[in-house]
This record gives C-alpha cells, sequence and structure tokens, in this order.
C-alpha cells in the first residue's frame, strides 16, 4: 500500500561535536504539498535536508520517506530511494564540469539506473529552455543557465520529491521570484512536490512555511 | 553517457597531466616489451644457428669465442686445425657428420666461408638462383649479401684481407658469384660461400705475393691459411678453422669431447653449453634494462597516483553530487578505478605498439634486425603479461585514491558548500 505521505518525521535530533544542532518535533509532506522549510543560517536546514534525502540519518527520532525508514534501510537502501524518488538542487549547483549540459542528465539518469530517455531529456531541456544549450559545457554558461540545468538535472529522474537548497541566496527579487517560479512551474509539470530549504523569507510570499526552525540554542529553550 | 564516457571526460580535462601519465606508462612499457620481443629475436636466432651441431672443434682458447666464431660469425677464430684432423673425425663411428670451416677474408661487412655444400644442406639453404659452388674461387651468396651488395650471378667479388671491413683487397683473385640461397633466417643469409679451398688458393696467392715482396711479418688476424707452408702446398699440410660436428649416438657426448680435449692439441665446444653461457652474460645486461623499463612503469604509476590524489581534491564536490543522484559508494570508487584503469590501458597498448613499431624499424632498416628474424606482427607472452602489470600498478595507484572517495562524508562536504 502506498504511504499517504511522502515525508514523516518525528522527534528529531542530531548532534554534532556533542551538541544538539537540529531538534524537529514533527513534520509531515504529503504528496503535492509544496512549503518552505525556514530558518537562519545555522538553524539546521541544510542537515534536515540531506536527512531527507537520505544522505545523512539523525542521531535520534524517526525518519521515513515514502513510507521507508531510512534509518532501517542502511546506506544502499538510501542511495536506491534517493535515486529513485529525489532530486536535489544545491545552493552552489555542483554541475559536473567536464560535461555537457545534456550529459549532466544523461548521468544522472544513468547513476539512478533509469533508462536512457533522449526525447524526455530534450524535452525538459526545452521546458527549462535550453534545448540550444544541450551541448554546452556547464562553464559557458550564465548563472540563470546553470541553475535550470541545475532544475532539470534534479527532475530528470522524475522524483516524487524536490528539494532545494537555499535556491534564491543572493538573488536580486527578479531572480528571486523567477527561480521560485522556474522550480514551481517544473515541480508541478513533473509532478513532484517541491520542498525549499531557505533563510529568505521573501520567498513566504510564494510558498506557505511547512516548518520554522531556529538556531540550536533556541530550539533547545 | 556512462561511467566509462565520464572517466575519458575528466582525463580530457587534464590533457597535460593524462598525457604525461600515458607517455611514461608508454615508454616504460616499451622498453620492456622491446627487449622481450628482441630477446625472442635473439632467442630464436641462436637456436637456429645452433640448431643440430653437437660439437665444434677448433683450435684451443676459449670455448665460448670458438661456438661464436665458427657457428655464429660473430667472433674471431681461436686459430686452426689441421685438415687431417677432419679426415680422423669422419673415420670415427661415433660422428654421423663433420662439416669443415674456413675463414680469413671478408665481403663488405659480411664474412667469406669456405665449406662444403653440406654446411648450406644443414642450415635448409635452397638456391634462388644459379647453382651450388663446385670449384675454388666459386661463390654462393647469403640472401642478405645478395640483397645489400646487389651482386648478381657472374659478377665477380672481391674479398678483402681479415674478418673487419677495410682489410686489404684480394684483387688479383675474385671469386665468381654461381649462386643466391633464398632466405633462410639463419647465419647462412650473411655469409659467401666458397669451397674451402677458395680460401686456400687466396692465401697462397697472398703468401707467395708477401713473400716475392720479402715481406718478413704476417700478424694477419685471418685463420685458415695462417701458419701453412705454401711452397709445398700439400693436402695433409693444410688447415681449416673449425670443424662442426653431429654426433651419430648420444654416446658420443660423453667421449668425443673428452678426447678431443685430453689427446689432442684442439679443444672441442658444446654449442649448446655455450649458448647457456652467453644466454647468461647476456641476460645480466637484459635484466639492467627491464629494471629500468620496470622502473618506468611504477614511476607511471606513482605519477597516476599523484594525478588521481590531486584530481579528487579538485572533483570532491562531483563525487559528492554523482552520490546524491543516487551512485552507491562503489559506483564512486568505481569511477576513480576506471580512469586509472584507462589511463594504464592507453599507455600499455601505446607502450606496446612502440615496441612493434621500433620492431618494424630495426628490421626495416637494419639488417642486423632482419637478420634476427624480428616481424612487428608476432606477439610474445610476456606482453600480455606486461599488460596485466600495467593494469595492477594503476589498480595499485588508484586505490587509495578510491578508498577516500568511498569514504567521503557527501553530506558534510555538501554542507560546506
Amino acid at each position: 500500500m502506498p504511504a499517504a505521505n511522502l515525508i514523516d518525521l518525528d522527534n528529531v535530533i542530531h548532534r554534532a561535536g556533542g551538541h544538539p544542532i537540529l531538534r524537529v518535533e514533527h513534520l509531515s509532506l504529503p504528496p503535492g504539498r509544496h512549503g518552505l522549510l525556514l530558518g537562519p543560517s545555522g538553524s539546521g536546514k541544510t542537515t534536515l535536508l540531506h536527512m531527507l534525502a537520505g544522505l545523512m540519518v539523525p542521531d535520534q527520532g524517526s525518519l521515513s520517506l515514502l513510507g521507508h525508514d531510512l534509518r532501517a534501510i542502511g546506506d544502499a537502501g538510501r542511495d536506491r530511494l534517493r535515486a529513485d524518488h529525489v532530486g536535489i538542487v544545491f545552493q552552489q549547483l555542483h554541475l559536473i564540469a567536464a560535461v555537457s549540459v545534456a550529459d549532466n542528465l544523461r548521468l544522472a539518469r544513468r547513476l539512478a539506473g533509469s533508462a536512457p530517455d533522449e526525447k524526455g531529456l530534450m524535452d525538459l531541456l526545452a521546458r527549462v529552455g535550453l534545448a540550444e544549450r544541450a551541448r554546452a559545457l556547464p562553464s559557458d554558461l550564465s548563472q540563470g543557465e546553470r541553475q535550470r540545468v541545475a532544475v532539470a538535472r534534479a527532475l530528470v529522474n522524475r522524483p516524487a520529491l524536490l528539494l532545494a537548497d537555499e535556491p534564491t541566496s543572493a538573488l536580486d527579487d527578479t531572480n528571486c521570484d523567477a527561480v521560485i517560479d522556474l522550480l514551481l512551474e517544473q515541480a508541478e509539470l513533473s509532478g513532484a512536490t517541491l520542498l525549499v530549504a531557505t533563510h529568505d523569507r521573501r520567498l513566504m510570499s510564494q510558498l506557505p512555511v511547512l516548518l520554522e526552525l531556529a538556531k540550536p540554542m533556541e530550539q533547545a529553550a | 553517457m556512462n561511467m566509462l564516457g565520464l572517466s575519458l571526460a575528466y582525463l580530457r580535462r587534464r590533457p597535460l597531466t593524462t598525457a604525461l601519465n600515458l607517455l611514461l606508462l608508454a615508454l616504460g612499457v616499451a622498453l620492456i616489451a622491446f627487449l622481450l620481443l628482441l630477446e625472442r629475436g635473439l632467442e630464436n636466432r641462436l637456436s637456429r644457428d645452433v640448431a643440430g651441431i653437437d660439437m665444434v672443434v677448433g683450435a684451443k682458447g676459449s670455448p665460448l669465442q670458438l661456438v661464436l666464431s665458427a657457428v655464429l660469425q660473430v667472433d674471431v677464430p681461436t686459430g686452426n686445425v689441421p685438415l687431417a684432423a677432419l679426415e680422423d673425425l669422419r673415420r670415427n663411428p661415433l660422428v654421423r657428420q663433420a662439416v669443415p670451416v674456413a675463414m680469413g677474408d671478408s665481403f663488405g661487412s659480411y664474412r667469406i666461408l669456405g665449406t662444403e655444400p653440406a654446411y648450406i644442406d644443414h642450415y635448409g639453404g635452397r638456391l634462388a638462383a644459379g647453382r651450388m659452388f663446385e670449384g675454388p674461387m666459386e661463390a654462393v651468396l647469403g640472401a642478405e649479401v645478395a640483397s645489400a651488395s646487389g651482386l648478381g650471378l657472374d659478377s665477380p667479388l672481391v674479398g678483402s684481407h681479415g674478418l673487419t671491413v677495410g682489410g686489404e683487397a684480394h684483387a688479383d683473385t675474385p671469386c665468381r658469384v654461381v649462386g643466391i640461397l633464398t632466405r633462410t633466417g639463419t647465419v647462412l643469409d650473411r655469409l659467401v660461400l666458397t669451397p674451402v679451398a677458395s680460401v686456400w688458393a687466396v692465401h697462397d696467392h697472398h703468401h707467395h705475393h708477401e713473400d716475392k715482396a720479402e715481406e718478413t711479418a704476417d700478424d694477419h688476424d685471418h685463420g685458415a691459411e695462417k701458419g701453412h707452408d705454401h711452397d709445398a702446398a700439400v693436402d695433409h699440410d693444410r688447415e681449416v678453422t673449425a670443424i662442426l660436428v653431429r654426433y651419430a649416438t648420444p654416446l658420443a657426448a660423453a667421449r668425443l669431447p673428452r678426447e678431443i680435449n685430453s689427446q689432442t692439441s684442439m679443444q672441442a665446444a658444446s654449442p649448446a653449453a655455450e649458448m647457456l653461457r652467453l644466454r647468461a652474460l647476456m641476460g645480466l645486461g637484459l635484466d639492467a634494462m627491464r629494471l629500468l623499463g620496470l622502473v618506468l612503469v611504477l614511476a607511471a604509476g606513482l605519477s597516476t597516483f599523484v594525478a588521481l590524489a590531486n584530481a579528487l581534491q579538485e572533483r570532491q564536490y562531483d563525487l559528492a553530487v554523482m552520490r546524491a543522484l543516487g551512485a552507491g559508494r562503489g559506483r564512486i570508487m568505481g569511477q576513480i578505478l576506471t580512469e586509472a584503469m584507462l589511463v594504464a590501458l592507453g599507455g600499455a597498448v601505446l607502450g606496446i605498439a612502440l615496441a612493434h613499431g621500433g620492431v618494424a624499424a630495426l628490421s626495416g632498416f637494419s639488417a642486423r634486425g632482419r637478420d634476427l628474424g624480428l616481424s612487428a606482427g608476432q606477439f610474445v607472452a610476456g606482453e600480455g603479461l606486461l599488460l596485466l602489470l600495467s593494469l595492477l600498478v594503476a589498480l595499485l595507484a588508484a586505490a587509495l585514491p578510491a578508498i577516500r572517495a568511498y569514504r567521503t562524508d557527501v553530506s558534510r562536504l555538501l554542507a560546506k558548500g
């Protein structure tokens, strides 16, 4: 039976150097409910995002993705789950500089074990306005174009959950709106649920806050 | 875009480093492979040249020198032996065949060898043109001599005194070319063959000429005529340089050499035993060269290690992103290993190609190379091992960077930005 929620998180605590750096009592995310993980720098947004992606597990508490307990399924299980169901847009984008735009997407499909789908891949690039730049190297693109490649790469495996880490930091209002519009539009078109980790309160006008994190000291209080 | 394509893309992004690593490995592999090919050629050549000759009888001296001079035609003779010794050996029931060789002159860089048609038969010599020599001053050319000199049938052939280039020409006593042999891949190819009587005749004439000029000293390095009394030239005074013997029975190996060494003023040498000594002597030099090649291969491994370690530093985010995209730790490790293997495979293949190119050049431009019967299209088993060695060195070089990549804490790295 399919899980009712994409994410179910309860009483999660994560520590670094013996001190708690993240404490979350509860978070549930049903499919299709886009939203924000809001919090200032150092509040553990990225840590939580990485946990949701299965890149790490909490020291304490329960966390499941699509009904799978991320602590129980092990490293390989989390890799598989992430490949099949999660797309991530990193703050620094981290495109593979050695290969072309299209190859960045092909590689993402390959690493996820998905069958090649050239038509789908080119359609996706067309959707983000980069069909003409498919063979360009990331270094030949503008920052905005690189951001669109990162979004396309995150969606190329048709994930159920699209995570974006600080996608609008250091952007002016116009570009901030454009990036969120792009993420929302592409998530909708791909049937993915968008979760944005940000400290940028401007986004509150476009997406609801699902969870607001405080700094660790405040969390403890 | 598969892992191989990605590895190639990364290698292309560092063209200088990749080329340097490839070249280092290729040079090491090429050196070792070239030595392997050369060694095999030399082994084959030595085996072909000494095959079927059980014993060489010659003047006392170094047995290795005797075999080198009388069988391989590469050293100066130890001296001469009486022609009567040939007759004695032929009468011996332990001997199946005894063939004389007489030398002392050369034609360019090729030796003129006085012998009998049985010598040519022994090496499987066949006439490509003309006929076998039948009388004195008739010569049959080995294939290499004919090809290098351009001499044809009926051409006069003027030998020069001594076994090295630049001796006094025997212009008054030219031979006539009556036959040309097909290539055999043996010592025959680089010899001018003539009856023993030709060697005697040339040097009878030479000594007569010298006596007339009241020469008092004869310090020539040639062999067959040395010391004989040409004014009283009768067969029992004649000498030959050496006698090549085939045994009639295995028992001969135990008796004949001992008898000759202890009861005559001659020595008997076993080509097989002397070849073992020669291989041992050559082995030292070849081992030193092989060691140099190995050092180059290891240096390439070290260089690959440094390159991969640096690349890992540069690409840590790429590898982390690949993990985030769903690649397992094993796959990331495989990516690093694939890259090293590609360099190793490319370097080894390039090295082996260079070695075979070297062989092709050697056999194309050098008579000595052709003489070894080297073929660029032939491979030796050692080359396969060399390929495996290269892959192993690359595997070791990539192991540490791959393990580091395997252990990377992706989340912490990506959180750093």
